[in-house]
C-alpha cells in the first residue's frame, strides 16, 4: 500500500516536468554571448532559435517560423539537416578547443553541408539533389555543385543523432530531443537505417559574403531590424579574422510517433560565430604594453543595441570568461583566501553547488557578481543581472548574463570590457593540434600527411581524470588508451592508394592491428564518387605525435572539368577529427541572480551547451595543383597536325600526278607559256600597253579578285 | 600509297597513253575517296532530332486562332403557369416552339451584337434553346434533344409560391436546387448525368396571376418584371403578363439574363480588342492548372502593436469552401506567414476633411515594399508554378487610420487593392489605434478578420476576371443571389470553366507553334525522343477537348485543354532544348579548314588539270 503511494507521488512529481517539456506555441529566442580572447581578438556568438510543435497537432500555418525552411524540411523531409557558410579558420590553439561552443561553431571554411532524410534510401540521393538546389536559391550559394555524388559523402558512423550508444561513436552527434523514449532496440535499428540516409558534402572554395547572411537574417522574425541582429553591421562583421553562419534544422515531424513522444516539432537552430579585433585603443593612461583592449558592444560592431526582438520569448546577452582567465583571476586577486574560494572542480552533483552558492552569499566568499563586475584585472560595463559558474573539468568559467531592454528606452544597452592589469592567458586547448599538409612534390604523385600534436596541457590531469570517468562507459577502449576517429573526404581526382597508408606514433611505425579499431574506406570512382576515409584509430595517452600518411596519385582531369581559374589549383575538403573519449559540455549552474532574469532557465543557448558531445578538429583546407593544360591547345594541335597532314597529302599528290620531265618536254614543245583567260582578255582590251605592264595589271586584278572573294567570305559568316 | 608508288616508277619508263590514264585514276580516286567520305561524314556528325508533327502544330495553331473553343449551353425556359381549360395541347406546343425560336434568335441576336468578347468564355453560337410549359398535372415541352436530362414534371404542384412573393430568395433558390437534383436521381440517367449539369440553365417564368390567392396581399410586382438569378443553374422571372401565355417583351428579357449572367457571368467587361492569349491571363493560374495563395499577416512596426492569427481557424472558416468550390478550374494551394518590421513604401498624407490618414490614388501603384516585404519566397512554387499574394497590411501606430484614396476622392471601402497577376492588399487599422506599450502579441479573432477575409474574398473574385461581388447587378429588376460559403456561384464555376478551357488550348497552340518554329530555326539543336511525345500528347489531348466540349461535357474538356496546355509547356521547357549544343560555324570553320581547304584545293585542282589534260591527250591522239 505504502509502495502504490510511493509510486504515485513520483508520478505526480515527474508530472510537471514532463508538462514543462511539452511545447504548445511556436517560440523563438535570441541570445549574443561574447568572450574576450587571448589573442586581442572578442569572439561574438549569436543564437538563434526557432521551436515549433509537432506539425499534427499545430498545423502548417505559422506565425514565428519561417516558412522557407519549413516547407523545405516537409519536401524534402528532412530528419536533421546543418549548413555552414565559414570564411577564415577557427584557430583552435588560440581561440579554444575544447569548450561546447567550439564545437557547435567551429566549422572548415567554405560551405559545409550535412543532412539526414526521413526518405526511402533508393529516393535519398535524388531528394539530396533537390535539397541542394533549393539551399543554394535560398541562401544564394553556389550549393548546387553539391548535387551530383562526385563530392558527396555517405558517411558510417557520423552525422546522425544519438551518439555513445552500443559501441557507436559518431563524430557529430547531437542528441535527440525524445530519444530517450525510444526502447534501445529499435533505437540501433533505426540508426541503422538512418546511416544510409546520411549525405555530407563540403565546397572548402565557396566564398561567404552578405548575399549569404541577408537571406539568412530574412529566417529571423525581425530580421536585422530590431534585437540582437541589429548589431551586425556589415563591414565590420566581414572584416574579422573568423565568421561563420549556420542553420541547424532538426525535425521530428517523420518520425513513426510523432507527436506522441517528440515534444519539439521542428527545431531551428540559426548561429553566427564571430571573431573581430577589439578595436578601441586603451586609453591614453593605460596605453601600455600588454594591456588587452578595451572594449564595448558600440565599438565592435559600430553600432548600438537598442531594445530586444519583441518576438523573442528570450532575449539575452552573456559575458563569457573562460576558466583559465577566471583562474589568473583567482590566483591574482584571491591568492590569499585561496581556501575559501569554493573549488567545483570535482563536485559531482549539484547539491554542492548550491552549497557553494550559499557560501557566495556570505561576506567571504570570493566570486560573487560584484567581484566579477569589478575587480583588479578587468571592469565590466552595465549590468549584469544574473550571474552563474561552470562546472567544467578545466576549471571555473564564468558567465554574466545582462537582459536587453525592451525597445523604446533610450539608453541603449553597451556592455563593455575595461582592463586594469596587462594579462595573458591561454585558453583550454583540446587534446591534440592538428595539421594537414601535402608531401611529395611534381604533378604526378604525392603524398597527404595528417599529424596530430599532443598539446601540453596544464591541467592534463584533470582531463585524464574527466576521461577516465567517461572511459568507464566506454568499455572498449582500455583505460590507458584515447581514441581518434578521422573523417576524410577526397574527390576522384586524387586517387588515393590506401594500401599505402601508414600510422606512425611517435614517429614509430604501428601495423594496422595495434592502432585501427574500426575504419571504413570507400575507394574513389572517377567521375562518380569521391574517396572516403573513415578510421578510428586507439592511441595511447603518452603519444606525443601521431602521423597519418597516405599515397596518391593525381588523376587528368578533362578540359571542362577545370576550374575558371585553374593555376590556382585544387581545394580539398577539411578532414575532420573527433576525440569520442573527449566530451566538450559546458553547464552552467546558477548562483546569483537579481529579480527580473526569470527566464534565464529557458535560455536555448545555455541548453545547447549542456549537451554532451566530443571534441572535434577541423584540419585545413589543402590545396593540390594539378597538371594544368594550355587551354587553347585542342585548337593549335588541330591546326598544327592537319597542316602537317595537308602538306604532306598535298606534296604526294603532286608527286603521284605530276612528271617534271614530261612538263618540261610539253613546255618546249608549246613554245610559249599559255596565256590564261584572264591575260587574254586584257590583251584584247589593252592592246596599246606592253606585255610587262600587261602582266602588272593581271596580277593586281588576280589579287583583287582573292581579296573579293575572302571579303565575301567574311560577309557571309558574319551574316550567318 | 604503296600502289602508287609503283605507278611513279611505272610511270618513268611506261608510254604516254598508259600514264594517261593511270595519272587519271590516281586523283579519280582521291576524288572518289572525299565524294564518299562526304555523306559518311554528314552521318557521323548528324545530331538527332526526333521527328516532329510540324504540320499538325501549324494546322492546329490554325485552327485554334480561327474559331476558339466552345462549350455548348443548353438553356431551358420554363412556364409555370396553371392549364387553363381552353387549351389545346398542340397549340401549346406550338407557342412553346415559337418561343424556341424567338429565345434564339435574341440570344443569337445579343451575341452576334457584342462581337467577339461573348465568345470568349462564352458559348458563342452554340447553345440549344428548349421550352417547358409546367401545369402541375400536365407538362408539354418542346427542343429538349435526345441524351438530355429533362427538368422533371410537377413544379407548379411543389413550388413554394410564397416564399417567391415572400421574396425570400434563398429559399427559393435551394428549394430548385433540391428539386432539380432530386428528381434528376429518378430519372433513368439521373445518375450518370448528375455531375454533368454544367452548361445547363433552367430560367422559370412564374406569373403572378396565376396564383392572385396567395399573392393577394401583395402588390408590388405590377409593371416591369423582376429576375431574380440563383447561386446554382437557376434563375426566375416574375412577370405580371395577364394577356398572352408568353410575351414578348418577356422573351427578350429572360435572353438577356441567360447571355449576361449564364454565358458571361455578369457581362464582359473586357474591350474586344484583347487576344485569347492575355485573356487567358485573367486566370492567375500556372500551366499545370495549379495556383497558390499565399497570405501575409505584415506587422508594419511590432513596437506598436503584434498581432498574429490562427489562420488554420481561417482557412477553415473561410477558404476551404472556396478551394473546394474552385476545384473544376484550378487547383489552389493555401500558405501564410507572418511578417514583422515590413513598413510601406508610402508615406501616407494627413486628410484633415476625414481626420485620417491617407494613401494617394496615384501613390498605390508603389505601396508594396518589394524590398521589405519578404512575400515571395515559396518552395511549393517551384518550377512554373503561380503564387498569388494576399497582404493584410497594419500599418504602424502614428500612421493607423490608415485609408486609400480612390480615384474619385473617396475613401475606399474595402480599404484594399489588388494588382492584376500578383494578388491583393488589404489595410487593417487596429481597433482604437492605440498603441500596445506591453509588447504582448494580440491575436486577431475570426470576428476581427471576417471583414478583412471578405474582402480578400471579393479580390480573388477579382483576380480570377468576375466582378467583385455579384451584388452588384442588384437593381429594383435584378437580383442575385450571392453564393455565402463558397463565393463562386455555379454557373459562375462554369463560365470560368469555359474560359479557362478556351484559354488553354489557346496558349498550348501558340506554345505549340512557338515551339515548332524554335525547332525549325535551329537546326543544330538536339530533340529528344521525349519532346516528340509530349508534343504529341499535347496534340491529342487537345483534339480530345474539342471533342469532348462539343458534346458538353464541361470537366473532361476542361481537364483534356489543362492536360495540352501543361503538356505544351513541358515540350517548351525541356532542359534538353536549353542545354543547347552550342557550336558556332566559326567553330566548325576553325575544325575544318587546317585540313580540307589545302587538301581538297590540291584534290580538286588536280582532278580538274588531268580531266582537261586527258580531254587534250585524247584530242590530240585521235586527230593525229
Amino acid at each position: 500500500m505504502q509502495f502504490h503511494h510511493y509510486a504515485v507521488l513520483l508520478l505526480v512529481a515527474s508530472f510537471p516536468v514532463l508538462i514543462a517539456q511539452k511545447l504548445d506555441e511556436e517560440e523563438f529566442s535570441e541570445e549574443l554571448l561574447v568572450r574576450p580572447l587571448p589573442d586581442r581578438n572578442v569572439f561574438a556568438h549569436f543564437h538563434f532559435t526557432h521551436r515549433l510543435p509537432p506539425t499534427v497537432h499545430y498545423g502548417s500555418h505559422h506565425v514565428l517560423f519561417p516558412k522557407a525552411i519549413f516547407q523545405i524540411v516537409q519536401k524534402f523531409r528532412i530528419r536533421e539537416m546543418e549548413l555552414s557558410f565559414t570564411q577564415g579558420r577557427w584557430k583552435y590553439n588560440n581561440w579554444g578547443g575544447v569548450d561546447p561552443l567550439t564545437r557547435l561553431q567551429a566549422k572548415p571554411s567554405g560551405v559545409e553541408l550535412w543532412a539526414v532524410f526521413a526518405v526511402p534510401d533508393d529516393q535519398v540521393d535524388a531528394t539530396w539533389g533537390n535539397l541542394t538546389h533549393a539551399l543554394s536559391g535560398l541562401f544564394c550559394a553556389s550549393l548546387n555543385f553539391l548535387e551530383s555524388m562526385v563530392m558527396v559523402a555517405k558517411p558510417k558512423k557520423m552525422f546522425a543523432s544519438g551518439c555513445g550508444k552500443e559501441g557507436i561513436t559518431p563524430l557529430v552527434c547531437s542528441e535527440g530531443f525524445a530519444d530517450h523514449h525510444a526502447s534501445n532496440q529499435s533505437r540501433s535499428k533505426d540508426q541503422n537505417i538512418l546511416r544510409s540516409r546520411v549525405r555530407y558534402g563540403a565546397l572548402p572554395r565557396e566564398a561567404v559574403c552578405t548575399e549569404n547572411l541577408t537571406p539568412w537574417l530574412k529566417l529571423l522574425p525581425c530580421r536585422d531590424k530590431a534585437g540582437l541582429a541589429s548589431l551586425l553591421d556589415r563591414p565590420t562583421i566581414y572584416k574579422g579574422s573568423y565568421h561563420s553562419l549556420r542553420l541547424y534544422i532538426k525535425s521530428n515531424n517523420f518520425e513513426e510517433h510523432q507527436g506522441i513522444n517528440g515534444d519539439i516539432g521542428t527545431f531551428l537552430q540559426q548561429t553566427l560565430s564571430l571573431v573581430i579585433p577589439a578595436s578601441e585603443n586603451p586609453s591614453s593612461g593605460e596605453g601600455l604594453k600588454g594591456f588587452q583592449p578595451n572594449w564595448s558592444l558600440f565599438s565592435l560592431f559600430g553600432r548600438h543595441l537598442m531594445g530586444r526582438c519583441l518576438l523573442a520569448k528570450t532575449s539575452a546577452l552573456y559575458l563569457e570568461f573562460e576558466a583559465p582567465l577566471v583562474e589568473k583571476l583567482k590566483q591574482l586577486d584571491f591568492g590569499t583566501k585561496d581556501k575559501e574560494y569554493c573549488s567545483l572542480a570535482g563536485s559531482e552533483d549539484e547539491a554542492s553547488l548550491l552549497d557553494c552558492s550559499a557560501d557566495s552569499s556570505g561576506d567571504i566568499a570570493p566570486f560573487s557578481l560584484s567581484m566579477v563586475k569589478d575587480n583588479d584585472i578587468f571592469m565590466v560595463n552595465g549590468s549584469p543581472s544574473s550571474f552563474s559558474l561552470e562546472r567544467g573539468a578545466y576549471g571555473n568559467g564564468v558567465l554574466l548574463s545582462f537582459n536587453i531592454p525592451k525597445h523604446g528606452k533610450q539608453q541603449p544597452l553597451n556592455v563593455g570590457l575595461t582592463w586594469k592589469l596587462p594579462i595573458t592567458w591561454s585558453p583550454v586547448r583540446g587534446p591534440f593540434r592538428a595539421t594537414r599538409f601535402l608531401v611529395g612534390s611534381g604533378n604526378a604523385r604525392g603524398a597527404i600527411a595528417l599529424v596530430l600534436k599532443a598539446n601540453n596541457m596544464p591541467t592534463r590531469d584533470l582531463m585524464n581524470l574527466h576521461s577516465q570517468r567517461s572511459l568507464e562507459k566506454e568499455s572498449l577502449v582500455s583505460p590507458d588508451m584515447t581514441s581518434v576517429t578521422v573523417f576524410q573526404v577526397v574527390p576522384w581526382y586524387i586517387h588515393l592508394y590506401f594500401h599505402t597508408l601508414q600510422v606512425l606514433i611517435d614517429e614509430q611505425p604501428k601495423s594496422f592491428r595495434e592502432v585501427i579499431k574500426w575504419m571504413q574506406v570507400v575507394p574513389s570512382e572517377d567521375r562518380t564518387s569521391p574517396g572516403v576515409m573513415e578510421i578510428e584509430l586507439k592511441i595511447p595517452y603518452n603519444a606525443s605525435v601521431i602521423t597519418l600518411i597516405v599515397e596518391f596519385d593525381k588523376g587528368f582531369l578533362r578540359i571542362d572539368e577545370h576550374n575558371p581559374d585553374a593555376n590556382r589549383g585544387f581545394d580539398l575538403p577539411s578532414a575532420l577529427l573527433s576525440f569520442p573519449t573527449e566530451q566538450s559540455e559546458g553547464n552552467y549552474f546558477h548562483i546569483e541572480a537579481t529579480k527580473s532574469s526569470a527566464h534565464f532557465h529557458n535560455s536555448a543557448l545555455l541548453e545547447e551547451l549542456k549537451r554532451r558531445k566530443s571534441v572535434q578538429v577541423y584540419t585545413e583546407v589543402l590545396l593540390v595543383p594539378l597538371a594544368t593544360p594550355d587551354f587553347s591547345m585542342p585548337y593549335n594541335v588541330i591546326t598544327l597536325t592537319c597542316t602537317v597532314l595537308a602538306l604532306y597529302f598535298g606534296s604526294l599528290l603532286n608527286v603521284l600526278r605530276r612528271r617534271v620531265s614530261e612538263e618540261e618536254r610539253l613546255a618546249k614543245s608549246k613554245g610559249p607559256s599559255p596565256q590564261g583567260l584572264l591575260e587574254r582578255l586584257l590583251s584584247r582590251l589593252l592592246r596599246r600597253r606592253s606585255v610587262e605592264s600587261r602582266a602588272r595589271i593581271a596580277k593586281v586584278l588576280k589579287l583583287m579578285l582573292v581579296a573579293g572573294m575572302f571579303i565575301a567570305l567574311n560577309y557571309y559568316l558574319s551574316d550567318s | 600509297m604503296y600502289m602508287a608508288h609503283s605507278v611513279l616508277v611505272q610511270a618513268n619508263g611506261g608510254t604516254s597513253a598508259q600514264t594517261r590514264e593511270e595519272r587519271l585514276y590516281v586523283v579519280s580516286s582521291v576524288l572518289i575517296f572525299f565524294l564518299l567520305g562526304f555523306p559518311v561524314w554528314l552521318k557521323s556528325t548528324e545530331i538527332y532530332r526526333a521527328p516532329l508533327p510540324f504540320a499538325a502544330v501549324e494546322e492546329y495553331s490554325k485552327h485554334v486562332g480561327s474559331s476558339s473553343l466552345t462549350f455548348p449551353c443548353y438553356f431551358h425556359f420554363i412556364f409555370l403557369e396553371k392549364w387553363a381549360e381552353d387549351w389545346n395541347e398542340t397549340l401549346v406546343i406550338e407557342d412553346l416552339e415559337n418561343v424556341v425560336i424567338k429565345a434564339s434568335q435574341a440570344i443569337h441576336n445579343i451575341v452576334k451584337k457584342s462581337n467577339s468578347s461573348y465568345n470568349y468564355g462564352g458559348c458563342g453560337t452554340s447553345f440549344v434553346v428548349m421550352a417547358s410549359l409546367d401545369a402541375g398535372e400536365k407538362c408539354v415541352r418542346t427542343g429538349v434533344p435526345t441524351g438530355l436530362p429533362i427538368w422533371p414534371c410537377g413544379l407548379m404542384r411543389s413550388m413554394p409560391f410564397t416564399l417567391v412573393h415572400q421574396n425570400d430568395n434563398d429559399a427559393v433558390d435551394e428549394f430548385l436546387n433540391r428539386f432539380s437534383s432530386e428528381s434528376l436521381i429518378d430519372w433513368e440517367y439521373g445518375a450518370s448525368w448528375r455531375g454533368r449539369t454544367s452548361g445547363m440553365y433552367t430560367i422559370l417564368s412564374i406569373k403572378e396571376n396565376g396564383h392572385n390567392e396567395s399573392a393577394s396581399g401583395n402588390g408590388g410586382y405590377h409593371g416591369t418584371p423582376k429576375a431574380v438569378i440563383g447561386k446554382y443553374r437557376h434563375a426566375w422571372l416574375i412577370t405580371s403578363s395577364r394577356n398572352s401565355l408568353i410575351a414578348n417583351e418577356e422573351i427578350e428579357q429572360l435572353s438577356n439574363v441567360v447571355v449576361k449572367f449564364f454565358m458571361n457571368a455578369g457581362g464582359s467587361s473586357h474591350s474586344s480588342k484583347i487576344s485569347m492569349e492575355e485573356k487567358g491571363e485573367f486566370l492567375p493560374l500556372a500551366a499545370d492548372g495549379k495556383a497558390i495563395l499565399s497570405f501575409s499577416l505584415l506587422n508594419a512596426e511590432p513596437a506598436d502593436w503584434i498581432f498574429d492569427w490562427n489562420f488554420n481557424e481561417l482557412q477553415v472558416r473561410f477558404l476551404d469552401p472556396i478551394l473546394q468550390a474552385l476545384q473544376p478550374i484550378g487547383y489552389l494551394e493555401v500558405e501564410s506567414q507572418v511578417l514583422y518590421h515590413t513598413p510601406s513604401t508610402i508615406q501616407s498624407v494627413w486628410e484633415p476633411a476625414a481626420g485620417k490618414r491617407v494613401v494617394l490614388f496615384e501613390h498605390i501603384p508603389f505601396f508594396v515594399n518589394a524590398n521589405e516585404w519578404h512575400l515571395d519566397t515559396s518552395t511549393a512554387a517551384a518550377g512554373r508554378s503561380k503564387v498569388l499574394q494576399f497582404a493584410i497590411y497594419i500599418p504602424p501606430a502614428v500612421e493607423c487610420p490608415l485609408h486609400l484614396k480612390q480615384q474619385d476622392g473617396n475613401l475606399s471601402k474595402t480599404n484594399g487593392f489588388t494588382s492584376p497577376g500578383w494578388g491583393g492588399v488589404v489595410i487593417f487599422n487596429p481597433g482604437n489605434c492605440r498603441r500596445n506599450f506591453s509588447g504582448s502579441v494580440q491575436h486577431l479573432s475570426l470576428k476581427n478578420m471576417e471583414p478583412i477575409m471578405n474582402v480578400i474574398i471579393a479580390q480573388i473574385r477579382v483576380l480570377f476576371g468576375l466582378t467583385a461581388s455579384i451584388s452588384e447587378f442588384n437593381d429594383e429588376n435584378m437580383h442575385c443571389i450571392p453564393a455565402v460559403n463558397t463565393a463562386f456561384s455555379e454557373w459562375e464555376i462554369d463560365v470560368l470553366l469555359r474560359r479557362r478551357a478556351a484559354a488553354d488550348v489557346a496558349s498550348s497552340a501558340s506554345t505549340l507553334r512557338s515551339l515548332s518554329h524554335l525547332v525549325q530555326s535551329l537546326p543544330n539543336m538536339v530533340i529528344k525522343d521525349e519532346i516528340g511525345v509530349q508534343v504529341r500528347n499535347s496534340l491529342s489531348a487537345a483534339a480530345a477537348a474539342e471533342y469532348n466540349a462539343s458534346k458538353g461535357v464541361y470537366h473532361a474538356a476542361a481537364e483534356a485543354a489543362r492536360k495540352a496546355r501543361s503538356w505544351a509547356e513541358e515540350a517548351f521547357f525541356q532542359p534538353s532544348i536549353m542545354s543547347l549544343l552550342y557550336l558556332p560555324l566559326e567553330h566548325h570553320f576553325a575544325i575544318y579548314t587546317p585540313f580540307f581547304v589545302p587538301v581538297l584545293l590540291h584534290t580538286f585542282l588536280a582532278a580538274f588539270k588531268e580531266i582537261k589534260r586527258y580531254v587534250r591527250a585524247c584530242k590530240s591522239t585521235s586527230s593525229s
